[in-house]
């Protein structure tokens, strides 16, 4: 039972608080956004910043990177999603289309579609292969903030403040809401895509079946009642990680549900983290500004 | 004599180009000039030649620009086949030709055939190069040559050296001629008269004038020719034109038709045409029904004085009528009226689709009325079946009847004392607190049911039993394009989607309250489920008429939309937005307004630009799906619970209970902190307190808001019963 348990690096470089930090498909690049309204693109394993992305307004508040590693797709509290161009670095497409801050963004497996989750209650589906600047499609179910996003296949989750997971199937064309009771922060599937992990802000952190919207298991013990705080599955989805308001990343054991290791890493609230996709590893953004890499 | 003279004097000088532009050195020396190969030129191009000009012509200078040079020739660069240097052309000779002037074949050389010519131009050279040489050397030598000089004692000082006869004849060196003392200056005088010399007995012309030059008259008769006499001509002749016999053929041809001309000249006839054969059938049938119609409406005031003891009037449309009945009768001081009144809508209601809308009916004259009073009667129950309909719940929730029109109500079908229908005088006014609360919790009751479902949700959730109990499942219609990029086939092929996707969908409409939305709100009929069953048992009648919730006749484009939706929600008690609205704050107990159905999306809309005009930066309700299994509308008794997140469902609802500032603080208090956490990471600490104080003053502003639009619809409606009072009296 392996886990993290050193930091390999650290990346400085950030002048604020890390709000995002994600892995590419592979694991080889992360990619962070933060209060500067940066979105950098670092190397984590030699720690070297590879690039800066500026153009958005506001504090990037989502980051994803498309599949095929060319594309990065970031979301602000400027109501903007941006599509950069990984290697060179230019602002590819500005979709603004939001009523209001955009908490979450993912870009689905063909990479031909950016999907938006707002703090106004829509998910709004962005065309990259047209040069439409309006959403195609726009789904308006929740009742509140959606904070948090993934597309997998032909699903889209998604958490929202009203304490509903949203689990969109697009081949069934089905919706399926599963009230959980508190404002529901972060969404994450599992790499076997069965289960899905979500933060709530009662402190809790739920992994729910995903065909039947039952909960497999809970974690606690860590902090989370006031800030946005992600949670990640490791690889082989055996441990949860999620980071808290003490600044302390938590592991735990998915099979039994126990608290395996806490690991001091930033000071302040530990507000992303991202497991590697396909080894032991681990990412962690805070609001001390840094990116801290685990092994 | 000034320079002019002189030049002229001295014409051996000859038009030429300057240096400037002139041909190169070189080619003087090729050029076979027209004006001969005489010595001097040859010695001027020759000492030229010998000599750079100073000056380079123009066109020398031109092409040395562009890349020539002197001996170059000119044209494109000739590339030898085994180097591979390119050469500039060879240059080429003028080629001079001259204008062959002789008569001789060509290839002809005189000089070669007959050497004396050879001879003879030479010694004609000569002698001209004599004289040539004379004037020149004099002209060289300057002009005037003095008397001193010995060269030749003959030359007079102001003579050129050149003898008159060698002269152009027509140069004259005096103008006035002493010895014949005749003005030269025409050139005519100076010129010898023709040699030619008549004989002196010469015939003239027939005119008396002398024959031209060379011609003579001749003495040989000249043939004219036949000469023709003209015809004769009578006496009567007379150059104006009169007609002498008036002939009526002429007039003929004007009465005549074109098939009568044509059968005077005799070609075939074409046959019976009509213009109708050109017309389509159709357009053949809306004239025979329009030029029936004009004979019905000729024969019409005929046949009235005729039968003044029928009325005649149109039916109105079968729909208009079963409408008509299931809402206001009108007439309620008049029974007998009221019952004619009702016949009528019976009759309309039951017409058949097959009779022509245009037929009129005929009706007996009412017992005690005149003919002129019935058809006036007839008026007003057409009048009053358009607009008496029942109206929808929450528009008849607002009033209620007065205490003498109560026995009106005995008439109605609906016959409940609390009405749900619109009345005609208006004092009732607006329902007391009390009626409306005992309505309320009865409507309550029955909704109690969805409103289970949802706390049941969150009780579930909280006591950590997720699974069936927390999940709802609904259908989500991805856009055909999300289908294709997700490579997933569509799986609702056949849901249509709304097609502004761009603009802000309706949950976020600022035009809620525009005059679709509203027409569509007045206009729509949702008959209370109560009000349906006890309307069918009371009156056999009723039942008989299926009565269909949504008939309206709005304008509004999204109404089949609409009609859509209600059709598929009839089984829901009705949404009562304005109540929700108007919603005494008081009560806080029941909150029944989580249901979407009747109007769904309309009360959303409504809703949203609660929200919306709030000013407050929150989620917009959005719309619900139709085809929601669940309502999980209702969070009334969950709302003290779960305060965080409860709230926000809340807000979507009603907004009164939640937005009291006085009440509900502390409710509000907890969602706004759930909202501003995220605001909290900016850590802007001031912003907090500063929002919740715009909110309150906000929402009091909003409430009078609301207040004073709800007046403008009654005005509305005012004016309508207004207008039927005038009628009826």
């Amino acid at each position: 039972m392996a886990y993290p348990t050193e930091c390999i690096q650290t990346l400085k470089g950030h002048k604020g608080p890390v709000n995002v930090i994600r892995y590419n498909v592979h694991g080889q690049y992360c990619v962070s956004g933060g209060r500067d309204r940066s979105v950098r693109l670092w190397n984590p394993k030699t720690g070297n910043h590879l690039y800066s992305y500026e153009g958005h307004g506001r504090e990037v508040l989502g980051v994803s990177v498309s599949r095929d590693n060319a594309k990065l797709a970031s979301c602000s509290a400027d109501k903007a999603v941006i599509l950069w161009d990984v290697s060179t670095g230019q602002l590819q497409r500005k979709f603004t289309d939001h009523w209001e801050r955009v908490n979450a963004v993912d870009f689905n497996d063909d990479n031909s579609l950016l999907i938006s989750g707002s703090f106004d209650s829509t998910l709004r589906i962005w065309d990259l292969r047209s040069s439409n600047f309006h959403a195609i499609q726009v789904i308006e179910d929740a009742k509140d903030s959606i904070m948090s996003l993934q597309v997998r296949g032909t699903e889209i989750i998604c958490g929202c403040n009203d304490g509903k997971l949203r689990t969109y199937d697009l081949r069934a064309g089905q919706l399926f809401e599963d009230q959980l009771g508190a404002p529901v922060t972060s969404t994450r599937m599992s790499n076997d895509t069965n289960c899905i992990l979500v933060n709530t802000l009662n402190s809790t952190i739920r992994l729910m079946d995903k065909a039947n919207g039952q909960q497999l298991a809970e974690f606690k013990g860590h902090k989370h009642e006031t800030y946005k705080v992600d949670s990640a599955l490791s690889f082989d989805d055996a441990q949860c990680i999620s980071g808290s308001e003490d600044g302390q990343i938590y592991i735990w054991n998915v099979a039994d549900g126990l608290l395996l290791k806490t690991l001091a890493s930033h000071r302040g609230v530990i507000s992303s983290v991202d497991a590697h996709p396909t080894d032991l590893g681990l990412v962690s953004g805070g609001d001390d500004g840094l990116v801290r890499v685990w092994q | 004599m000034d320079e002019e003279d002189l030049q002229e004097l001295t014409s051996s000088k000859r038009l030429g180009l300057t240096e400037e532009f002139d041909l190169p050195k070189d080619e003087h020396g090729r050029f076979q000039s027209d004006f001969g190969n005489d010595t001097l030129s040859n010695l001027a191009s020759g000492l030229m030649g010998l000599v750079a000009p100073a000056h380079e012509s123009m066109g020398a200078k031109l092409l040395q620009k562009m890349g020539w040079r002197q001996g170059q020739g000119i044209g494109p660069r000739i590339a030898q086949m085994d180097i591979d240097v390119t050469f500039a052309p060879a240059d080429t000779p003028i080629q001079h030709f001259n204008a062959k002037a002789d008569s001789f074949g060509l290839g002809y050389d005189l000089v070669e055939n007959v050497p004396q010519v050879a001879e003879m131009r030479r010694y004609q050279q000569q002698k001209r190069d004599q004289h040539m040489g004379k004037a020149i050397t004099s002209k060289r030598a300057g002009f005037g040559v003095g008397v001193y000089e010995d060269e030749n004692d003959d030359v007079m000082p102001y003579d050129d050296g050149i003898s008159t006869r060698d002269l152009p004849r027509d140069y004259h060196h005096v103008i006035y001629d002493e010895d014949h003392e005749t003005l030269l200056l025409h050139r005519q005088s100076a010129r010898p008269k023709s040699t030619y010399s008549r004989p002196s007995c010469v015939t003239r012309c027939s005119d008396g004038h002398l024959p031209m030059n060379g011609f003579h008259i001749s003495t040989a008769p000249y043939e004219h020719g036949k000469w023709y006499l003209p015809p004769d001509v009578p006496d009567i002749f007379d150059e104006f034109r009169t007609v002498l016999f008036a002939t009526t053929k002429a007039q003929q041809p004007r009465n005549l038709t074109m098939d009568a001309r044509g059968a005077v000249l005799g070609e075939q006839s074409l046959g019976e045409r009509s213009v109708f054969d050109f017309m389509s059938t159709d357009s053949k049938k809306k004239l025979k029904q329009a030029a029936m119609q004009i004979e019905i409406d000729s024969k019409a005031p005929e046949s009235n004085p005729l039968d003044k003891s029928k009325l005649r009037t149109i039916l109105v449309s079968k729909e208009v009528a079963e409408l008509a009945l299931q809402g206001f009768i009108p007439f309620g001081d008049n029974l007998e009226k009221q019952r004619r009144y009702r016949k009528y809508l019976q009759i309309c209601s039951q017409q058949n689709d097959n009779e022509t809308s245009e037929s009129q009916t005929i009706f007996p004259v009412p017992a005690g009325l005149s003919y002129d009073s019935g058809m006036k009667e007839m008026d007003e129950f057409i009048k009053s079946a358009k607009i008496f309909r029942p109206i929808s719940g929450m528009m008849s929730s607002r009033f209620t009847t007065a205490s003498n029109d109560l026995s009106n109500f005995g008439q109605s079908l609906s016959g409940e004392p609390s009405g749900k229908l619109e009345q005609v005088v208006f004092e009732g006014g607006l329902k007391s607190g009390k009626d409306w609360k005992k309505e309320r919790d009865a409507q309550a009751q029955t909704q109690q049911e969805p409103s289970h479902a949802v706390c049941e949700q969150t009780e579930a959730a909280t006591m950590g039993m997720f699974g069936s109990l927390t999940r709802t499942a609904k259908a989500f219609y991805p856009n055909r394009l999300v289908c294709k990029r997700f490579n997933v086939p569509n799986p609702h092929p056949d849901h249509l989607q709304e097609q502004n996707v761009n603009s802000r969908t309706q949950a976020g409409s600022s035009s809620i309250l525009s005059d679709n939305v509203m027409g569509a709100l007045v206009n729509q009929t949702v008959p209370n489920n109560n009000v349906q069953k006890d309307a069918a048992k009371e009156d056999p009648m009723m039942a008989a008429i299926i009565a269909r919730p949504s008939m309206q006749v709005t304008e509004s484009p999204t109404a089949d939309q609409e009609t859509q939706e209600d059709s598929q929600n009839i089984e829901r008690p009705s949404l009562d937005i304005f109540k929700s609205i108007f919603e005494n704050s008081d009560d806080e107990s029941v909150d029944t307004n989580e249901n979407e159905d009747s109007s769904p999306h309309l009360s959303k809309q409504c809703l949203a630009t609660v929200e919306e005009s709030d000013d407050f930066i929150g989620p917009s309700p959005p719309q619900h799906d139709a085809m929601t299994t669940t309502a999980e509308s209702n969070l009334t008794d969950s709302s003290n619970k779960f305060a965080v997140h409860v709230k926000s469902e809340e807000f979507v609802v009603p907004p009164f209970q939640s937005r009291l500032a006085s009440f509900d603080y502390h409710e509000r208090s907890d969602r706004e902190r759930t909202r501003s956490k995220h605001t909290k990471r900016k850590r802007d600490d001031d912003r907090k307190p500063s929002r919740e104080i715009k909110h309150s003053k906000k929402k009091k502003e909003h409430k009078k808001r609301r207040h004073r639009h709800d007046s403008s619809r009654t005005d509305l409606l005012d004016d309508l019963s207004m207008w039927v009072e005038k009628k009826t009296t």
